[in-house]
């Protein structure tokens, strides 16, 4: 038996993507225990409450993320809709439903830039990049912001797009669909890419759902759930069914979120198409009383916002549950019994967001 | 092209941006362990476990998630559905037993409630002994501003 | 084997555009769109000083003295959500979306309306008549 080193790994690494320290016990290159320690971004966001109002919380909802912002204001604005009965017109609801699916897309192919970066291989990660970069300049040209929109309210939205900017948007993302096919091809394909990512990482079906996984690490791994069948927003009106793959492996997870790419496009479609006319924001007046926790999906998962009023002005709590905070448990199983060269891609693999996770 | 309205949802259609049903469960505390065991043998995911201040005591909620299946019967308007255990506890001294042997990923969400609310948590599987969130003030969500806005 | 099915898509970018925009070299002005949030601009003859945008504004960047007729934004607390622009009632507020250079000093923009002349009570005068 050889002897055990702790080797503690972040915050600050190079070859890690977000804040989160690992103290990985070594006994020869293999890990045997990892330990995770998060708490170096938190904010204190919840506290907020008591010092700006619900419609003022929009701002902050939208700031709780620096890669998955809009999901999080929908999510938001839905929680405190359901509370107080509030009817979004279904433009509003179409819209933000496009722009949703823009968001997943941008954060699909960030990640899948970053899972390049951490293997080494970097031409892909500025093809990956690349691509991103047509899909944020498409949510400038429509709302103003690249990631952090601003553009949800409660009651509806606050900006307006003509029926054929959208149909002229959903062409250019169609467009893109060839690009990301050979991009496709590389992840899944590549022998240097399979080499470092098959049998890495695997989380088998009944581990996944004891840890209480969400999102591409638990479909990756045969279960098939995606919040998205929930019908919140226009999602009952579109035809898409959850990505599923079932070697729970690294390999497994990167094919979930290139195979996503597909399904998005495919919902910007048929959102876009279907898109009623109407205003797309209704006066709210009035002050929330009663609870309602609202879930979305996010590209990293399931996300729930949980939101209390009392019936005056501020409301009485605001939690957000992110996706990462439930998935950190697996990359604790996860990094038992890999190698230490395949702690970077593990960890991001799970795709963690640390800012959302501490808030 | 144009504004030519489409064939889409009207509004007030009840499929557009539906309410889950979601139902509360009030349960003491020492009644948790036996619930959540419960729970756990029907097959219910754990989603989040929320801590709320209220003005005289705290309110722990447990929240759990059985995807594909409503409660009862479904109807239009409402579909699948999340489940609550509440468990309310004073707001200080306040202790609860932990619910790793049934839900090990239970442990960040335990120690985030030692952390910023000041609720011991007994038994966690993996326990940062309150170093998770190293605040300036400890159990900050706890203590209340004085006052409101500017 | 496959290890060479990134190499078409390298070569492809080796001869053709880079799709970068050489700002400032090459392009002049910074990639914005109409709708793209630069910095909030007031038209202060217009102003009636009714404290909406203050009220409403979520980072309180705005502060309005209606005795002294001033009007002032702290630039680094802006952070361009526009809702300052949707609530003014008489649609002073402006968003200017071209790009914003970075600052070396935390001022604030202080605007202050010129007093306005005082409506006098006899006519203008005209040709004598009679």
């Amino acid at each position: 038996m050889g002897s055990r080193t702790v080797i503690p790994f972040g915050p600050q690494h190079p070859a890690l993507p977000e804040p989160i320290h690992l103290d990985l016990v070594l006994e020869d290159e293999k890990v045997v225990e990892a330990i995770p320690k998060i708490g170096f971004v938190h904010r204190g966001f919840e506290k907020l409450v008591e010092k700006m109002d619900f419609n003022e919380l929009v701002y902050v909802a939208d700031r709780i993320c620096g890669i998955c912002a809009f999901i999080h204001s929908m999510a938001y604005c839905q929680a405190v809709e359901a509370v107080m009965n509030v009817e979004v017109p279904p433009r509003a609801v179409f819209l933000r439903t496009v722009w949703s699916e823009l968001a997943r897309l941008s954060s699909h192919l960030l990640w899948l830039g970053f899972m390049a970066d951490v293997m080494g291989f970097e031409s892909l990660f500025m093809q990956s990049f690349r691509l991103r970069e047509k899909i944020v300049d498409m949510l400038e040209e429509m709302t103003g912001g690249r990631i952090i929109l601003g553009v949800c309210r409660v009651g509806g939205v606050r900006r307006d797009v003509a029926n054929d900017t959208l149909a002229g948007i959903a062409g250019r993302v169609k467009d893109l669909v060839r690009d990301m096919r050979r991009l496709a091809d590389v992840f899944l394909q590549d022998d240097s890419v399979k080499h470092r990512l098959v049998d890495v990482g695997v989380l088998t079906r009944e581990q996944a759902a004891d840890l209480g996984c969400v999102g591409p690490v638990m479909r990756a791994s045969g279960i098939s759930r995606d919040t998205r069948t929930l019908g919140y927003a226009a999602y009952g009106f579109v035809d898409f069914s959850p990505v599923v793959e079932t070697s729970g492996d690294s390999y497994a997870r990167c094919a979930v979120r290139v195979r996503e790419l597909f399904q998005s496009v495919g919902i910007i479609e048929q959102a876009a198409s279907k898109i009623p006319a109407g205003e797309v924001s209704v006066k709210v007046s009035g002050y929330p009383e009663g609870e309602y926790h609202s879930r979305c999906e996010q590209p990293r998962g399931e996300v729930v916002h949980y939101v209390k009023g009392d019936g005056t002005r501020y409301l009485q709590r605001y939690r957000v549950r992110t996706p990462t905070f439930a998935n950190i448990p697996a990359l604790v199983k996860m990094l038992q019994g890999c190698e230490l060269a395949d702690v970077p891609v593990l960890v991001l693999t799970i795709d963690p967001c640390i800012s959302c996770t501490e808030r | 092209m144009g504004d030519d309205i489409k064939a889409g949802p009207k509004p007030g259609d009840p499929s557009l941006n539906p309410r889950e049903r979601q139902v509360l469960e009030e349960i003491p505390a020492a009644a948790l362990l036996e619930r959540v065991q419960q729970m756990r043998a029907e097959g219910w995911r754990l989603v989040h476990i929320a801590c709320t201040r209220l003005v005289a005591d705290q309110e722990v909620s447990y929240c759990f998630d059985r995807d594909g299946q409503s409660l009862e019967s479904p109807d239009a308007a409402t579909l699948h559905g999340m489940r609550t255990l509440r468990v309310r506890l004073p707001i200080h001294d306040a202790e609860l037993p932990s619910i790793s042997p049934f839900y090990w990923g239970a442990f960040l969400y335990e120690n985030e409630m030692h952390d910023l609310f000041g609720i011991t948590v007994k038994g966690m599987a993996l326990d940062f002994q309150g170093h998770l969130y190293t605040t300036m003030v400890p159990t900050p969500y706890v203590t209340k501003e004085p006052e409101h806005g500017e | 084997m496959s290890v060479l099915g990134m190499t078409r898509t390298t070569m492809r970018n080796l001869f053709s555009r880079p799709s970068t925009r050489r700002y400032p070299t090459k392009v002049k002005e910074p990639h914005r769109t109409p709708k793209s949030r630069g910095r909030i601009q007031i038209d202060i003859e217009a102003c009636i000083f009714c404290s909406a945008c203050a009220k409403r504004c979520p980072t309180d960047a705005i502060i309005v003295s209606k005795p002294d007729k001033v009007w002032e934004i702290d630039r680094l607390r802006c952070c361009t959500c526009n809702a300052c622009v949707e609530v003014c009632p008489k649609k002073c507020l402006d968003m200017d979306p071209r790009y914003t250079l970075p600052t070396v000093t935390k001022d604030k923009d202080i605007f202050k309306q010129a007093p306005k002349p005082l409506k006098s009570a006899e006519p203008a005068p005209t040709a004598p008549s009679g």
